[in-house]
């Protein structure tokens, strides 16, 4: 670079570093860099510890509402739980206090059972709950789906949709 | 220049002076930005030398590691409650630099230097540590496992254990 070759450039670099212009501009590109290290770490950091999408709203934390005998899950005289079978008289809300406390995780739930008449019998499709989680607030929900499970009512086992509406919570 | 100096040749004496002049002056101000340009750029190698390391080593590394093994036990616990039976899982996972809490419903890991396990507690705490919600179903778990090499989940009768093995 000529100012290393140049005289007047070894002359006046000492002048312009005293002043106070050239400090104010560095102060502020060094901030501005500093901020974009910061950011693109924090980039790094998400993208390491970062849980694929869907796997804890929709996989892990709905499986205990059809699974769980502390949830809905019917559970027969012999002490067997039955995966995906959701007896009708624990879907209730009062039930939903053993099954998801209070806690600061990310997720509510609001859960409704359809149930469509028997096989070769005509009649309404029967509608159970709803049951919603503590941090459940009425408004828009991001995500609803739709699970394929049976239900125990009166002894009779019956096909049946759980659907779940799920909501960010902050 | 050439072009410039074959220019100046057909001016008046005086104009050429003054020519001069404003040339020398363009070009002492030319000089003076590439000396504040260079500095600056000589000064913010410095500052990213010295400033990214130090962002790596705090943000980068541990903290990173931290996050994703609080978010993967969490989420672990939230599988093992909504399993209905009995099961014993393997957390086969080196946190022997750090110390696992588990407790009120958050799943927290401290770096092993910040913190000092009394017993079933901790005694001062990680500035940063990693940590991540989880929903347990009718417990309430409460655990310190100090540097473990790895982690043994086991829910018998409805009643979690988790063993820190170092």
């Amino acid at each position: 670079m000529r100012i290393f070759q140049s005289k007047k450039g070894l002359e006046e670099g000492p002048v312009v570093m005293a002043r106070l212009p050239f400090w104010m501009f560095f102060g502020i590109v060094a901030t501005i860099l500093a901020l974009v290290l910061f950011h693109i770490a924090n980039l790094f950091v998400k993208g390491t510890a970062e849980i694929p999408r869907d796997l804890e709203d929709e996989v892990v934390l709905v499986s205990r509402f059809y699974n769980s005998h502390h949830c809905f899950a019917y559970e027969d005289e012999i002490g067997v739980v039955h995966s995906g079978v959701i007896d009708i008289e624990k879907f209730k809300q009062v039930n939903m206090g053993n099954c998801f406390p209070e806690s600061d995780v990310k997720y509510a739930y609001y859960l409704s059972l359809l149930v469509p008449p028997e096989a070769g019998s005509e009649g309404p499709d029967q509608f159970f709950g709803p049951v919603n989680t503590f941090n459940w607030v009425e408004g828009f929900a991001s995500k609803e789906i739709t699970e394929d499970v049976f239900v125990i009512e009166n002894g009779e086992k019956r096909a049946a949709k759980l659907n779940i509406k799920i909501k960010d919570v902050e | 220049m050439r072009q410039a100096y074959l220019s100046v040749n057909v001016l008046s004496n005086n104009q050429k002076y003054l020519y001069t002049l404003s040339t020398n002056k363009i070009m002492k101000k030319k000089s003076s930005l590439y000396i504040l340009i260079g500095l600056i750029t000589l000064f913010l190698v410095i500052s990213v030398i010295i400033i990214f390391p130090l962002i790596a080593r705090n943000l980068g590394g541990k903290f990173a590691l931290k996050t994703a093994a609080a978010r993967d036990i969490a989420l672990t616990l939230d599988t093992i409650y909504a399993y209905s039976y009995d099961i014993e899982l393997e957390y086969d996972f080196d946190l022997s630099d750090f110390v696992v809490e588990i407790s009120e419903n958050i799943v927290k890991i401290h770096e092993q230097k910040h913190v000092v396990v009394i017993g079933n507690s901790l005694e001062g705490s990680d500035p940063v540590p990693g940590k991540y919600n989880f929903v347990p179903v009718n417990d309430n778990p409460n655990f310190v496992l100090d540097k473990p090499k790895k982690l043994v989940f086991k829910k018998e009768n409805d009643i979690l254990t988790v063993i820190g093995i170092t």
